[in-house]
């Protein structure tokens, strides 16, 4: 199985502030994966630094095997639509094709004619014209037609309404079934992306937080329902690796836990956790994590 | 590359060629009107004297009110290097960062150094062009004046054609794409360009007399001919001073021989024979020295500016 | 062509819930064998979730045998397979004894058959009569 692109203590700073820090993740090709995180934890910086947008203060990033920064080989194969979906106002949507056509070497006009059909966005309005819904399919139309092995989006869906950001993922989700694009895409609403996302980075205060495969993760994790009891005496439970979440009620204790193995403690009621709930009782406990240490690049290989 | 480039900036290039085209069509038919006023008055062969008893001085004069208010407006000109920097220049960088629009067009297969050196390279030959084609305008439109002792030697009429156009539009595009990688919003940068523009400006122009060592004329104020001061000079002072060296203030004095005659010139009561006009000036073959001087430092400049933009270039994500 | 729907908010796993409705289809009748199951960039897309999910719905309909994957023309619905029958395998053996024994006996493969035949309606039509009664 190959990887797609691969992080090694990874960190950005901007002036005194580390934006990523100590970041380290691997991405196998084919999935589609979701970077989450509070606004500020590095989910931009992070995106920037795969797409070779910004050079790394510490660790390194490799893409395809290779380093990103002033790379037009890797540039090639890589798609990035960034924040706000940046597209040049004054320009018809047709002019847009044609720098995409004349600036790079890869690049498929029909398919973004078809994608942008498809959604019945015209190509002679200037795009400043343009809802924030179609400059969002038109931003991804422009990625996709570089036919790239690696898609990048940042918070593509953040601004548009229910109805926009749905067509968006049916777009995205589309191309990932025709080409087999690798995709790394970032938002704050996980709702959305657990139909869509077989893969999951959490990203918390500059940190990797979670890091695995969607099916895996949710395997790998259970809801326990039980009689009120102290969390710190249910760590030595059979079958619970970490505790991520608790609340008690007054008669009753819920926890969110990560597992090693079954659950067979009769006192607990087992339950599966959605993608959601998984997602924001690990926000909401900055100390948990899915990662014993800093390196973890061979176990998360062998998924 | 070149397509986007020309596609981003075709409407600016629009605005230069109407604004050539309208300036030509106001200069052209007032130039050959002047020329035409010049063979009118007998001015032809007036070029060169300037002497107490001037034959060409009414029409001179007469030349002079006639086109007193284009000469005045020419100043305005001096302005049009600037707006090229402020509207070419500035954006260049300054927009796309402003509006996020280098996230998409970096990641087209273009290195941010290819695409800042077809962007500039474009603009400026575009805006060089520009400049030549008005510079070499002016110059032609302004021969009449020179013919009338108007030279382009002066203070401000120097700045206004043959070559220094040129390097004052290069420097300021190159200042504005600079500015834009210095602060990257467009309005900051316009703002940057201005006050870095006419910083420069005024530095030079002050420095201008300096550019070579001036020289030094005396003509004696009581004389039967003045032999005419020399023309398409650019005089930098011209005072009296009496026999043993007092000054004896500005200006430019020329008395009939006799101090019989003195009272009929009020102007040379109270001198004595033996003071002398003492101009200093750069002669006129200086001038194409001073054109090269001059733009050879705003190009310097220029340059400079554009390695301090390729360099910013890379802290940009 | 069957159109699929998705509960998001259902406890039920997406790939479940499109196994779930193929099977529905099929015994409703509303897929018949032979019909072919949408393209899965159709579904990914109309319904906006990740290919891999059909991919993995589809491949479980196949083990189940409901459908059949035919190379470079898509997935079909497979022909019901035949009921499984009661004590199959004691009356498989019993059978094939008495087939034997009737052989040993000299009976052709035709008196055999006129004899199950006879057999058979026999006691068919004594279950009707049962059943009038």
């Amino acid at each position: 199985m190959s990887i797609a692109l691969e992080t090694t203590g990874l960190g950005k700073r901007y002036g005194r502030q580390w934006a990523l820090r100590d970041c380290t993740l691997s991405l196998p090709v084919g999935r589609v994966a979701a970077l989450v995180g509070p606004n500020g934890a590095g989910k931009t910086t992070l995106l920037h630094l795969i797409a070779g947008l910004a050079q790394p203060d510490a660790g390194r990033v490799r893409v395809f095997d290779q380093t990103p920064v002033n790379n037009t080989e890797v540039l090639a194969r890589v798609g990035f639509v960034a924040q706000d979906t940046p597209l040049y106002l004054n320009f018809p949507v047709a002019d847009l094709l044609t720098m995409g056509a004349r600036l790079n070497r890869r690049w498929d006009t029909d398919l973004a004619r078809a994608r942008l059909a498809r959604f019945g966005i015209p190509l002679d309005k200037r795009t400043g014209t343009l809802s924030g819904g179609q400059r969002a399919q038109v931003a991804l139309a422009l990625a996709m037609a570089k036919r790239p092995d690696l898609l990048l989006l940042d918070e593509p869906v953040a601004s548009l309404d229910p109805l926009a950001r749905r067509e968006f993922l049916q777009a995205l989700m589309g191309a990932v079934a025709e080409d087999g694009t690798t995709v790394l895409l970032s938002s704050h609403i996980v709702g959305d992306l657990e139909r869509a996302c077989d893969y999951l980075i959490v990203l918390h205060t500059a940190h990797v937080q979670v890091l695995g495969g969607v099916d895996e993760l949710l395997a790998s994790h259970k809801i326990l329902v039980g009689p009120r009891r102290k969390t710190a005496d249910v760590a030595g439970t059979a079958g619970v690796a970490a505790v991520v979440k608790h609340s008690h009620a007054d008669k009753q204790t819920t926890l969110l836990v990560r597992t090693d193995g079954p659950v067979h403690d009769p006192a607990w009621t087992v339950e599966d956790v959605s993608l959601e709930d998984l997602v924001l009782a690990y926000l909401a406990n900055s100390d948990a994590s899915t990662l014993p240490g800093p390196a973890r690049l061979d176990a998360e290989v062998s998924t | 590359m070149i397509w986007m480039t020309w596609r981003q900036h075709r409407a600016q290039a629009l605005y230069l060629l109407v604004a050539l085209a309208v300036l030509a069509a106001v200069l052209v038919p007032l130039g050959v009107n002047m020329f035409r006023a010049l063979t009118d008055l007998g001015l032809t062969s007036c070029h060169g004297t300037l002497s107490v008893d001037d034959p060409c001085e009414v029409g001179r004069n007469t030349f002079a009110e006639r086109f007193a208010l284009p000469q005045q407006l020419s100043t305005l000109l001096m302005l049009v290097p600037l707006l090229v920097g402020l509207f070419a220049g500035a954006p260049l960088v300054a927009r796309e960062l402003e509006q996020g629009t280098h996230r998409l067009v970096w990641m087209q297969g273009v290195t941010r150094r290819r695409w800042l050196l077809i962007k500039i390279g474009l603009v400026l030959a575009g805006a060089a062009v520009f400049a030549a084609a008005l510079s070499a305008l002016v110059y032609w439109w302004w021969t009449p004046y020179e013919r009338v002792g108007t030279s382009r030697f002066e203070e401000l009429e120097f700045d206004l054609q043959g070559l220094v156009p040129v390097g004052y539009t290069i420097f300021a595009v190159a200042l504005g794409v600079a500015a834009g990688t210095l602060v990257p919003k467009v309005l900051p940068a316009m703002a940057v360009t201005v006050a870095g523009f006419i910083g420069a400006r005024v530095a030079v122009m002050v420095a201008r007399p300096h550019f070579q060592p001036a020289e030094e004329a005396r003509f004696p104020l009581f004389a039967e001919s003045h032999p005419g001061r020399f023309v398409d000079m650019w005089q930098l002072s011209t005072r009296v001073y009496s026999s043993d060296g007092q000054d004896l203030g500005a200006g430019f004095i020329m008395c009939p021989p006799a101090a019989a005659d003195a009272e009929l010139d009020r102007g040379c009561a109270g001198y004595q024979p033996g003071d002398y006009n003492l101009t200093r000036f750069h002669p006129a073959s200086d001038y194409w020295t001073f054109q090269l001087i001059e733009t050879g430092i705003f190009l310097a400049a220029a340059a400079l500016l554009i390695v301090v933009a390729f360099r910013r270039l890379r802290r940009f994500t | 062509m069957i159109e699929f729907r998705l509960d998001a908010h259902s406890r039920i796993a997406t790939y479940t819930q499109l196994v779930q409705q193929v099977k529905q289809a099929v015994r409703l009748g509303r897929l018949d064998p032979g019909d072919r199951l949408p393209a899965v960039r159709e579904v990914a897309e109309s319904l906006a979730i990740n290919p891999n999910t059909v991919l993995k719905a589809y491949r479980e309909l196949e083990l189940a045998g409901v459908v059949e994957a035919r190379a470079g023309l898509g997935t079909f619905v497979r022909a019901p397979a035949r009921r499984q029958l009661a004590n199959q395998a004691t009356l498989e053996r019993e059978l094939s004894t008495w087939v034997r024994r009737a052989r040993s006996a000299g009976w052709e493969r035709e008196d055999m058959v006129a004899l199950v035949d006879e057999t058979l309606r026999a006691a068919f039509f004594d279950n009707e009569r049962e059943d009038l009664a």
